[in-house]
């Protein structure tokens, strides 16, 4: 057991940690715009140390949080923090530069008392549209990063407390909703600054001493949530498991998701060098995004008593090789990445898992964020959201249906607002009850959407997964629902792929189901 | 204002607790407490008030008034004990109700993600129909599958049925012709635009879905503890408390029970607000402790702090309440150690087997046994506990948690403490700073029986200048009952710019609201001339999806002027706005109040400074500064006279509660009978030693 001198100032200061992070977050999200932002709560606010590495975060999103460490490590490193001035903003949302995709704009924050540095703060909020080639730059197919929207490299937002206005002119007149941008930066401004304000609260409170012992401490206890989980595995792993992505929405082709996990002492390897090369279509995960979803099953093996800081995952070694769709090298499109290969990543860990962890594991979730954007230039609207599916059934319980998964957290769109602000009409929104997932325990169902194109032009882009490959299930459970998407047009029904992007006319129909969970164990007769 | 001619009585039943009180004619007060009988919570109201009037020579025949605040819906909720419900809502959307916000409730959980489930996929029917967005019929009422609903209501023995079709908040049509078709069934039936006529369809369906469960369980309860009332003899009516502090008109338990379900914390807020007006303090934090939880709520000019929504078991209920901070913090809040943290909370040993020092078999550490350890509680003399407390019991359990961490005993027992009250202080933080309001201008109000045992070092931590104790802190949740009036609300969304040239729409949807408003008064007998109407709008800058509450005056409506208060409040709460964006008024919100007798304040006789001789009952040693031991003087409350000034450190004792002054301030008794503290002294010095 780890000890420190008083347990109960530590306490005290880990609580308010966890808390100045909340408070930050909520202040961004009441007032901000986006629908994504306000109604799904796609942002995420963390807190870092001097050096960068982890303090506390709101639980938010996970792909956010696990991808914005790597980004506050770079912009430590690019922009020094220590020489910044106290109300300096970095703005940046380049995923090659630790950036999830671009409609995630991340602002990050030195945090100064009395001239010296002692934190950094950062959120990080999924914009409605970031320009580019498509409607809410969410396009699924073949597109470089630069078609995706508008790549913000990191830089000052606010410096000598003035905006910058040569980016703020050039990106708000390359956007499709400039009004909502600016004030979703406002909203993400005022998280910044109560972070800010509570954690110079917090440091002028007690001895800066007892605070820098007090983080140490709190470090340490959480290495041992990571050795909470070695107890439980054997001394020597070498596991390798697959799977797949459909495609890249360019070719046919499968794309592979491989993890070889081995222990070597008190540290874990997980390997995924052989995993497919980078792809045309735009689903690569940069590095930072590979990165989260491992900390996400890492995180969600941990009890939740230990607080989510970087002691947590001091002894993982994550191998990705650079031009892999794990990996990908600058400008291959990255749109699908963040939400539908960092789900594989998941399902592919917990499955490596499964066979050392049995009652612990559950069988694969939906696997799909199910993003679907609609949205005209000419009509000035853009719809974006995602939508969930079955979660996978795991020892003595049913997964549960219409749930978001994983990596993701975010709320609905609800019908009457989207109805009232967009030229939109939902025909049916049900859960998509069906057979499939059975299991001694049944993996959840996946939902229906359906939406009528009520004003053209329009365009569609969807990008979806699980179409082909369904949800797996685990020890004689049945694979779960695949989900499918179709269009109807005068009367007539056709199915579309995966990942999409066409224009719409008037009337079209678009129906999204999406996949249910696996089932757990065998069924009883 | 007529003035009672006999006895008012306010129950509030708790978790552990019925505490009730009672005011005669002579406006003496008389206080009395019984376990809840959860399996049969009418049984223990009936006991008590049976008790009490039994303990000061009455009768029924006596009794004019009875309030109450009940917990039967909520714990009819959680526990799933309510009637089969059905729900019938537009065709393609019987599933909005399980699909929800697609959210899990836990982030990072390999395990089961649990729902509470309200209505299984049986019981929800659809019925085609369709309006838009502006609220016009696109497809029309087909009532070809009612029949066949109606069957299966019939079959199944269904006994309640919610109705929520899309946008009916805009036009309410098709939802009461579906509810026509089915009256002829001996049924309950609720209308989401009447429950609820607000946009989101998940919110509003939830709504009325649990106002369809409640309605009828709240009924049935109401109507066995009215007869048993009257089998007694009582004459009076029995009055029930909701959510927004007012007290509930009968169509409205009919009807809308849904907005009776926080009625219990509400009888606290109500307290806290009698506490402001009577002491004349315009902002206030009450900060009520009990065993199990602690309720935190902040009152502004005198009025409680309402929102137009609450949370229950992971679900958002469209129906206005009392803006309140819960937490599991309580006397019963068990502390343990993990990993080398000390934790306190949020379980609880509740009162059986409650506290080590109970003696009851509890064997965990709690907040009661760190403050029995350390000397601040009686243990002879506490609440509930005929037969004392065990000081050796605690001592032993605290020592298991003290060996852990290899802190002393005393430490240890401070630390449980200072961890409890920083847990109490974020919950003040959430409603104070976070919400853009400065704890220095506000004065704090602890009760429920653990309140004043906590308060001052509270109101140091948050730099609260001062505290003031309520004559009878152990039932003031039960006292506010008595101090509610009759209010009702009515809100309707209606989406529009807030420009010069909606003022005559707004004014004409309030004239709406204010008829609708009237027509239930004159349908519950009540004196409309007496009614007092306030209005509300919510509002957001365009585009944004949180609205702040303004408050308006309909007779000069101006939208200009509220624009720019709008601009003011957004920048105080979230530090930015925008003069140059549009801004939309979403919702409007009217509520009728009927004002009913108060509770009288209390006239204590006049002493001088000192404390009478008979006050005294002799010193105790407590242990809560980190140096030395102080003797305290131990006072007892009920002889204590006004103006008499009680000098740190002492402890104040009473039926109900213990109040602990620390050295260096002290405690003014007023004429109505509070305890007035001044922490200032304390603030600088605790400033000093931080920096």
């Amino acid at each position: 057991m780890v000890k420190i001198k008083d347990p109960i100032t530590a306490q005290v200061i880990n609580n308010a940690l966890i808390n100045s992070a909340e408070e930050a977050g909520l202040a961004l999200q009441l007032s901000a715009f986006s629908p994504n932002i306000r109604e799904r709560l796609d942002f995420s606010t963390a807190i870092y140390d001097a050096n960068g590495l982890l303090l506390a975060q709101a639980e938010h999103i996970p792909v956010h949080l696990g991808a914005m460490i790597e980004g506050v490590k770079f912009l430590n490193e690019q922009f020094e923090f220590t020489k910044l001035d106290k109300n300096d903003i970095i703005i940046n949302n380049d995923p090659y530069l630790g950036g999830t995709h671009l409609p995630d704009i991340s602002l990050t924050a030195p945090i100064f008392v009395d001239e010296k540095l002692v934190g950094i703060i950062t959120n990080r909020a999924h914009h409605a549209d970031v320009g580019g080639l498509l409607p809410g730059s969410m396009p699924g197919g073949e597109y470089t990063l630069d078609e995706e929207g508008y790549v913000i490299k990191p830089q000052f937002l606010i410096k000598n407390n003035q905006w910058n206005d040569t980016l703020m002119n050039d990106f708000l007149s390359k956007v499709r909703s400039p009004e909502g941008r600016k004030g979703d930066l406002q909203a993400q401004i005022a998280g910044i600054r109560i972070g800010q304000k509570n954690i110079r609260e917090l440091w002028s409170q007690y001895p800066h001493e007892v605070i820098d012992e007090t983080i140490a401490f709190l470090r340490r206890r959480s290495s041992l949530g990571f050795n909470n989980i070695l107890q439980r595995l054997p001394e020597t792993i070498n596991l390798t498991e697959v799977d797949f992505l459909d495609d890249d929405g360019v070719t046919e082709e499968p794309v592979k998701i491989e993890v070889t996990l081995t222990r070597e002492g008190d540290r874990l390897i997980f390997d995924f060098s052989n995993s497919s090369p980078q792809t045309k279509g735009n689903i690569n995960a940069p590095r930072a995004v590979s990165l989260s979803a491992v900390f996400y099953v890492i995180r969600s093996l941990i009890p939740s008593t230990y607080p989510t800081n970087a002691g947590l995952y001091t002894n993982l070694s994550i191998i990705t090789k650079e031009g892999t769709v794990l990996h990908p090298l600058t400008p291959a499109g990255v749109a699908g990445g963040n939400v539908e290969t960092s789900q594989r990543i998941v399902d592919v860990v917990l499955k490596a898992f499964s066979h050392l962890l049995p009652k612990e594991i559950h069988a694969a979730n939906c696997g799909s964020m199910n993003n679907i954007a609609i949205g005209s230039d000419e009509r000035q609207f853009t719809y974006y959201e995602t939508i969930a599916g079955g979660l996978g059934a795991g020892y003595g319980f049913n997964g549960r249906n219409a749930t978001h998964a994983a990596m993701t957290n975010t709320g609905n769109t609800p019908v009457e607002i989207l109805e009232t602000e967009t030229p939109l009409r939902v025909n049916e929104y049900s859960i998509n009850w069906s057979d499939e997932g059975n299991g001694k325990w049944k993996g959840g169902n996946g939902i229906i959407r359906e939406v009528e194109i009520l004003a053209e032009p329009a365009v569609l882009s969807i990008l979806s997964d699980r179409r082909k490959f369904a949800p797996y299930g685990l020890f004689g459970g049945k694979d779960g629902a695949k989900g499918a998407n179709y269009l109807i047009r005068n009367e007539k029904k056709i199915a579309l792929k995966g990942k999409t992007t066409m224009p719409l006319q008037k009337g079209d129909i678009i129906i999204i189901q999406t996949p249910g969970g696996g089932g757990y164990g065998e069924e009883e007769r | 204002m007529e003035t009672a001619k006999g006895i008012r009585i306010g129950i509030d039943t708790g978790g552990t607790f019925t505490d009730l009180i009672a005011i005669d004619e002579r406006e003496t007060t008389n206080l009395h407490k019984v376990p809840s009988t959860p399996e049969n919570p009418e049984k223990a109201v009936i006991t008590g008030i049976m008790e009490l009037l039994s303990k000061i020579s009455r009768t029924p025949e006596d009794v004019v008034q009875i309030i109450h605040g009940s917990t039967v819906g909520v714990n009819a909720l959680l526990q799933g004990d309510y009637p089969e419900t059905a729900l019938i809502t537009t065709q393609g959307f019987a599933d909005v109700i399980e699909i929800g916000r697609q959210r899990r409730p836990f982030l990072y959980s390999l395990g089961a993600q649990p729902l509470l489930t309200l209505l299984p996929q049986k019981n929800r029917f659809e019925i085609e129909e369709r309006l838009d967005s502006k609220g016009k019929e696109i497809v029309p009422l087909s009532l070809k599958t009612i029949s066949s609903i109606k069957e299966q209501i019939k079959d199944r023995k269904i006994k309640s049925v919610a109705i929520c079709l899309l946008f009916s908040f805009l036009n309410p049509k098709h939802e009461q012709l579906v509810k026509k078709e089915l009256e002829d069934l001996d049924i309950h039936i609720s209308l989401s635009s009447e429950v609820a006529p607000v946009i989101r369809e998940y919110e509003r369906t939830v709504t009325t879905v649990v106002n369809a469960l409640v309605t009828p369980v709240l009924q049935k309860y109401l109507s066995k503890l009215e007869n048993e009332l009257k089998e007694l003899g009582f004459k009076s009516k029995l009055q029930i408390m909701k959510s927004n502090t007012g007290v509930a008109t009968l169509s409205e338990i009919k009807n809308r029970a849904v907005n009776s379900l926080l009625g219990g914390l509400a009888g606290g807020v109500m307290a806290g607000t009698a506490s402001a007006r009577s002491e004349n303090l315009n902002h206030v934090i009450t900060f009520d402790i009990g065993g199990t939880s602690c309720d935190v709520s902040t009152i502004e000019e005198k009025n409680p702090s309402l929102k137009d929504h609450f949370e229950i078991g992971g679900y958002k209920v469209m129906s206005p309440s009392v803006e309140v901070e819960t937490i599991g913090a309580g006397g019963g809040s068990i502390a343990k150690i993990e990993e080398g943290l000390l934790l306190v909370g949020p379980e609880s040993q509740g009162a059986d087997p409650g506290p080590a020092c109970y003696n009851l078999g509890g064997t965990k550490a709690t907040v009661t046994d760190a403050n029995l350890t350390l000397g601040i509680l009686d243990p002879e003399n506490f609440a509930g506990q005929e037969k004392g407390l065990n000081v050796k019991r605690s001592r032993e359990v605290i020592e298991k948690i003290a060996d852990q961490v290899e802190l002393s005993l005393l430490d240890t027992a401070r630390g449980i403490r200072k961890i409890l009250n920083n847990n109490m202080a974020h919950a003040i933080r959430k409603l104070t700073i976070e919400r853009g309001r400065d704890p220095r201008n506000y004065v704090l109000i602890p009760f429920g029986g653990a309140g004043p045992v906590h308060a001052i070092d509270i109101a140091v931590e948050l730099n609260i200048p001062k505290v003031a104790i309520p004559p009878y802190p152990g039932i003031w949740s039960a006292m506010g009952l008595l101090d509610s009036e009759t209010k009702i609300d009515f809100m309707q969304t209606i989406l529009l710019e807030c420009k010069k040239e909606n003022e005559a729409s707004i004014n004409d949807i309030f004239a709406s609201l204010k008829d609708k408003a009237l027509d239930q008064l004159i349908s519950d007998n009540l004196n409309v001339d007496m009614a007092i109407f306030g209005y509300q709008a919510s509002i957001q800058y365009e585009g944004q999806g949180y609205s702040l509450q303004l408050p308006l005056e309909i007779e000069e409506l101006n939208l200009i002027d509220l624009r720019k208060e709008f601009d003011k409040t957004h920048q105080k709460r979230y530090q930015w706005n925008d003069e140059q964006r549009e801004v939309k008024i979403v919702d409007l919100w009217i509520t009728v109040s009927l004002s009913q007798e108060k509770v009288p304040e209390q006239k204590l006789d006049r002493g001088n400074q000192n404390p009478p001789k008979t006050a005294l009952i002799g010193k105790r040693e407590v242990y809560l500064d980190d140096g030395d031991v102080e003797t305290c003087t131990v006072y007892d409350r009920k002889y204590l006279l006004a103006d008499n000034k009680v000098s740190g450190p002492a402890i104040i004792q009473q039926m109900d509660s213990t109040s602990y002054i620390p050295s260096g301030v002290y405690a003014e008794v007023t004429e109505t009978g509070y305890l007035m503290i001044n922490t200032e002294p304390l603030l600088s010095e605790s400033n000093e030693r931080r920096n």
